[in-house]
């Protein structure tokens, strides 16, 4: 990769979330600008090329109009980088998808419902390759820096494969699922936000995804325990990662 | 050797004057109901009668995360070994942490030894304290009940007054000009006595079989399928291996600097019931399930460590079942699975 690498920021449905956190990460973000070159990012600059080498999309993948789209970045990026819950699992979006899509446009649009075109909403996984997610909803802008700083030394970045409750614990948090009959997803969900929401009085709702090999069966039964019902739970899980869920019913 | 009583009036001024010149490292309420070891602000925030924190004190001897090493990279590069010898006094540590610590001198002693580890050990003064069990702790079981020796300093409740003995000559030290200390009178000394035995009453006897028979027992469990019962509702959070005082498994990363002329490299406690930590090169996963996990762990706690050094290397803390969400008691663990037909 040349000393500084085209880079640009793509977005499709989504809050822009993401592109935010990244303006957000400004006590590093001279750096980042010294260490690459950025030729599209509609949230800071007006300007647009299409010239690039990495490609950060953020937003899930709603429209076939943003099929082609994410089609034709694919198509001229060296690498790319899904970024955020919406492009790296569908994220709140695709809860729609348990709706026709006729009566999603109705709910949204009223009697203009037929002026627009909708798909369940996707992953950006599912239209097209993807290199490397950095998940979240938000995305961690730490975990950004992390993975911009691998991908300029050449490296592809792997996330470790462990629960939200490594970082809670190296924390010292109390637990909230074991002391205050909270419904933490911290145990299946992919680490790396360090384990905010059990930090500030909350508890992981899996914004991140699952683990690869998440033990859920277990978990679910604790929360069985915590007295959910299956559906309880199934909504739980359904919140951040709908599009999965569907998927594991539909193979079931 | 017994020195005297500090009246519980004046433990402010005496933790002052034993912690002079250093970092005060103490227990502290965290939330409702929680308390944790942490750095202190004042002498004041010191909680010492307590039951358990989430953390155990390792963690300011072994912290979750260290740089180990900064290095300057380049044509010239440089690398500086990063070791913390910063003067903390750490105060109010139970028995079955000062005999956690010293079974991590043991197994970070043994081949090369950590310099990290010891850097901050040998620069730390321990002040111990006693204390009454709840139903998780089964110290007196594992024979770290007591802890003579293990500390510099250690206090114990005898009702208005701390009874106070040093157990190093840096304890001595430490404490040596204090002007507030009362006679050690027969019935404090009765008093210290009575307040084991209700230590060593109030802890369940949870264990079947004495400790010195587990590794014979447990060697006979090798198979996971052994296991599985036990390990059924593991959701594989890591939390036992993280709380628990005696682990002392890392992994090791590198950051690096966005200029990519500096980088630091770090350790973060990992542990062997998160899937990951039995990853290794080439995609080989070799404890796949977490019924193996577990028996590994257990092995390693009540088996294979103590086989090798002398003694169990689990301290009877609890944190870990306090913590688990799972409600999985390392006793109850190996009292079911040792008792089924290998
Ligand atoms: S609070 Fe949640 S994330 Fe933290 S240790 Fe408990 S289950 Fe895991
Ligand atoms: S704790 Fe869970 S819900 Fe919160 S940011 Fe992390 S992964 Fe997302
Ligand atoms: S295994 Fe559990 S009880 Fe034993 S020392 Fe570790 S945390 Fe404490
Ligand atoms: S704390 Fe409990 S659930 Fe978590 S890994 Fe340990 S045994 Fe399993």
């Amino acid at each position: 990769m040349s000393a500084k690498p085209k880079v640009a920021f793509f977005s499709f449905t989504g809050c822009e979330g993401c592109q935010l956190a990244v303006l957000e990460l400004e006590p590093v973000l001279l750096d980042i600008l010294g260490a690459v070159d950025i030729v599209s990012f509609r949230e800071a600059m007006t300007e647009h090329s299409e010239d690039y080498e990495i490609a950060f999309v953020e937003g899930s993948i709603s429209t076939p109009h943003d099929v082609e789209e994410v089609q034709h970045i694919r198509q001229r990026a060296g690498l790319v980088v899904a970024i955020g819950a919406c492009a790296c699992s569908g994220g709140l979006n695709a809860l729609k998808n348990r709706r026709g899509m006729d009566d999603v446009l109705q709910t949204v649009y009223g009697s203009s419902g037929s002026w627009f075109e909708t798909i369940p909403a996707r992953p950006v996984s599912a239209v097209v390759p993807v290199d490397l997610e950095l998940p979240g909803c938000p995305m961690d802008g730490n975990e950004f820096v992390w993975a911009v700083k691998s991908l300029l030394r050449g490296e592809m970045p792997k996330l470790p494969q462990i629960p939200v409750c490594v970082e809670c614990r190296l924390k010292g948090n109390v637990c909230v699922l074991a002391h205050k009959g909270k419904h933490c997803q911290g145990p299946i969900t992919i680490a790396g936000c360090g384990a905010i929401c059990p930090s500030h009085g909350g508890h992981c709702v899996g914004c991140r995804g699952y683990l690869a090999h998440p033990e859920r069966d277990a978990h679910m039964e604790i929360l069985q325990e915590h007295g959910l019902t299956v559906d309880e739970v199934r909504a739980q899980y359904s919140l951040f990662n709908t599009y999965s869920e569907m998927a594991r019913e539909a193979a079931s | 050797m017994t020195v005297g009583c500090v009246p519980k009036g004046r433990l402010t001024d005496f933790v002052c004057h034993i912690c002079r010149g250093r970092q005060l490292i103490g227990v502290r309420q965290k939330e409702p109901g929680f308390v944790e070891f942490a750095e202190l602000d004042s002498p004041d925030e010191l909680v010492l009668d307590y039951v358990s924190t989430p953390l155990p004190p390792k963690a300011f001897i072994y912290p979750p995360i260290e740089t180990l090493v900064r290095m300057r990279l380049g044509t010239a590069p440089q690398v500086e070994t990063v070791l913390d010898e910063t003067p903390r006094a750490i105060v109010g540590v139970h028995p079955c942490d000062l005999h956690a610590l010293a079974q991590l001198d043991v197994i970070l002693g043994d081949h090369y030894g950590d310099p990290h580890y010891f850097a901050r050990r040998q620069s730390a003064l321990l002040v111990g304290v006693d204390c009454l069990p709840d139903e998780h702790c089964f110290c007196g079981q594992v024979g770290t009940a007591r802890a003579e020796g293990k500390c510099d300093v250690f206090l114990t409740d005898v009702g208005l007054a701390y009874l106070v003995e040093c157990w190093s000559d840096e304890g001595r030290e430490a404490v040596e000009g204090f002007g507030g200390l009362e006679e050690v009178t027969p019935a404090v000394l009765e008093a210290a006595r009575a307040r084991m035995e209700r230590k060593l009453a109030g802890i369940e006897p949870r264990l079947s079989a004495p400790v010195e028979m587990l590794p014979m027992l447990l060697d006979g469990h090798q198979k996971a399928s052994e296991w599985e019962d036990v390990a059924a509702k593991c959701v594989s959070c890591g939390a036992c291996n993280l709380v628990c005082p005696t682990c002392n498994c890392f992994d090791v990363y590198d950051e690096v600097a966005l200029s990519l002329t500096e980088a630091e490299r770090k350790r973060r406690w990992d542990g062997c019931m998160l899937r990951e930590f039995t990853l290794v090169a080439g995609g080989e996963v070799f404890r796949e399930g977490k019924p193996d996990r577990l028996r590994h762990r257990m092995q390693r706690k009540y088996n294979y460590l103590y086989v090798r050094y002398g003694s169990p290397f689990c301290t009877g803390c609890g944190r870990c079942a306090r913590s688990c969400p799972a409600g999985i008691h390392p006793v109850s663990a190996v009292n079911q699975v040792t008792a089924s037909e290998s």
